[in-house]
């Protein structure tokens, strides 16, 4: 008789894992990525499709899926149909519980999509030119400031820094269309027309898209975050700002 | 084989000061359930004989409560939230003692948690300091901006200078006010505070009551920044015209540094029974001057 005898093997419960960052209700892969010892292999391909870092699908594949699940987050976080039935329905507690909220900001905290947006913003804003690496620095710094005030102020709310990076970086989306607007197309569209009234226009529209997705921006973050009240909104609103007036300004 | 069992059979006889803890199952509150409870020390020091085992786990509940719910480390972001918490009245209450002649100490205070200890009970908070100095920079970012792209490029309708230089030279302009403003508030009044202690201008149980205070204090004497560096920008826009306007430059600035010193003297030396000068306030002087210098020669 031996120590196996009296120890009874561990029983592993399966893992409840999410395999496809937004999807949390895909079927367990255990049933076709195992191993012949019937032990499931989380690195080995299957033929899930919803099932991410694969290395045999083509690259075009992976970017359109995280583009669609960036776009899928926009659409809860900052399109202008906000707030969708869908996220008043994640966010309100229904029985004065707020775990729901917490988890459903926790939850979708990805950085993916701030860094694409403050590329872009930072790309738009320099010219690709000698400030890009400090628009870039800059813009993480705000956005680590936005979530520590966030942090900060509401200590009760179970949500994590990294996230409220993550959802600030969302709510740049606008911002970076302001960039993209002040900085490209219109002193593209404008090129034509010469003298002192193409300028005015210029920065009349300028001014008008800044202030429209300051608007858009500072709707956003409020809403998402429950900010609510001066003290809370303010500083928000001013981070939001400096990005804004960068890019209108310079 | 027998030894093996007889090992086996020993691990359940080790004495882990375990037994008991779960046996919460009448009308006696579970200890580890109930986050506000907390054994007095009087009621740990005398045990209840009738039940031995079952006294190692409130010692371990009254220490470990203690120290972990009552007090916070500094190393923790959840410590710093104390001095973020604020409404709205507060805060409007603070920024108008902030400019006002007479500012007084009852509206920069208020009661703090129950978790605080008795010397820290009032709190001072440090939201104003962040975001009050915030302003500051952004004011003064905004308006020069702000005049420009009005009035060059919406009222006259022309660009003037190089795009490039332009945008290098408010980035830049940009960095500095930052490191000035935030550098001076949040790095001065530590050494401030060192000078305070160390010449005896500062006793236990006046106004201010740590570092910390000193910061806020600091914070809120910013507020006066605000307009000045605005007026200022639009000043500094034709200061290359008129030596008049250089003139309003300097007497703005003055004011600006007058007003912010002024708060500040009157908050350290609130509580005192009379006020005297002292080197810590000197010094302090000093640095509130070569801060309002820097402001003219490098920012503006």
């Amino acid at each position: 008789m031996s120590n196996q005898d009296t120890i009874e093997p561990d029983f592993i419960e399966p893992d409840s894992v999410s395999y496809g960052g937004l999807d949390s209700t895909a079927p367990a892969p255990a049933t076709s990525a195992t191993t012949a010892g019937g032990e499931y292999n989380p690195f080995e391909t299957t033929t899930n499709p919803v099932k991410r870092g694969t290395l045999d699908e083509p690259v075009i594949s992976t970017i359109k899926r995280d583009i669609f699940e960036i776009n899928a987050r926009l659409r809860q976080v900052v399109y202008p149909h906000f707030p969708t039935r869908t996220l008043i329905s994640s966010t309100e507690p229904p029985n004065g519980s707020t775990e729901v909220t917490s988890g459903d900001i926790s939850v979708h905290c990805d950085l993916w999509a701030p860094l694409c947006f403050i590329i872009l913003y930072a790309l738009c804003v320099s010219h690709a030119k000698s400030l890009f690496s400090s628009l870039f620095v800059s813009c993480w710094f705000i956005l680590l400031v936005m979530a520590l005030h966030l942090k900060l102020t509401k200590p009760f709310d179970n949500v994590s820094l990294i996230s409220y990076v993550s959802l600030a970086g969302y709510c740049l989306f606008p911002q970076v269309i302001n960039a993209a607007l002040s900085q490209l197309l219109f002193p593209l569209a404008f090129k034509t027309i010469k003298g002192a009234w193409g300028i005015r226009i210029l920065t009349f529209l300028k001014i008008v898209c800044l202030v429209l997705c300051l608007m858009w921006s500072l709707a956003s973050i409020s809403l998402v975050t429950k900010s609510k009240g001066f003290v809370q909104v303010y500083p928000l609103g001013l981070c939001l700002l400096g990005l804004g007036w960068l890019s209108t300004i310079l | 084989m027998a030894t093996t069992h007889s090992d086996n059979n020993s691990f359940l006889n080790i004495d882990d000061d375990l037994e008991g803890v779960d046996d919460f199952l009448g009308d006696e509150p579970n200890p580890f359930e109930d986050p506000n409870n907390v054994i007095a020390s009087d009621d740990v020091s005398k045990p209840t004989p009738a039940a031995p085992a079952a006294t190692p786990a409130p010692v371990i509940a009254s220490d470990d409560a203690n120290t972990k719910q009552g007090k916070l480390g500094p190393g923790l972001l959840n410590y710093y939230s104390r001095f973020f918490q604020l409404d709205t009245h507060e805060l409007q209450e603070r920024l108008v003692n902030g400019i006002s002649f007479r500012p007084t100490m009852d509206p920069m205070k208020k009661v703090g948690d129950l978790e605080d200890d008795s010397e820290s009970a009032a709190v001072m908070d440090l939201y104003g300091s962040v975001w009050i100095t915030a302003s500051v920079v952004m004011s003064r970012f905004i308006v020069v901006g702000g005049l420009q792209l009005v009035i060059n490029e919406l009222v006259q309708g022309k660009k003037l200078g190089s795009v490039e230089e332009m945008r290098k030279s408010e980035f830049i302009n940009l960095i500095h006010s930052i490191w000035i403003f935030f550098g001076y508030t949040f790095g001065v009044p530590f050494v401030s505070w060192q000078l305070l202690i160390r010449d005896g201008s500062w006793k236990k149980g006046v106004a201010l009551g740590d570092v910390h205070d000193l910061i806020s204090v600091y914070g809120y004497g910013n507020v006066v920044w605000v307009p000045v560096c605005m007026i200022m920008a639009g000043l500094d826009r034709y200061g290359s015209v008129s030596g008049v306007i250089r003139i309003l430059e300097w007497v703005t600035l003055c004011f600006g540094m007058c007003k912010s010193g002024f708060f500040i003297y009157k908050m350290v030396n609130f509580g005192q029974e009379e006020s005297k000068v002292s080197v810590s306030l000197i010094v302090m002087f000093c640095f509130h001057v070569v801060f309002s210098l820097l402001i003219k020669f490098i920012i503006f």
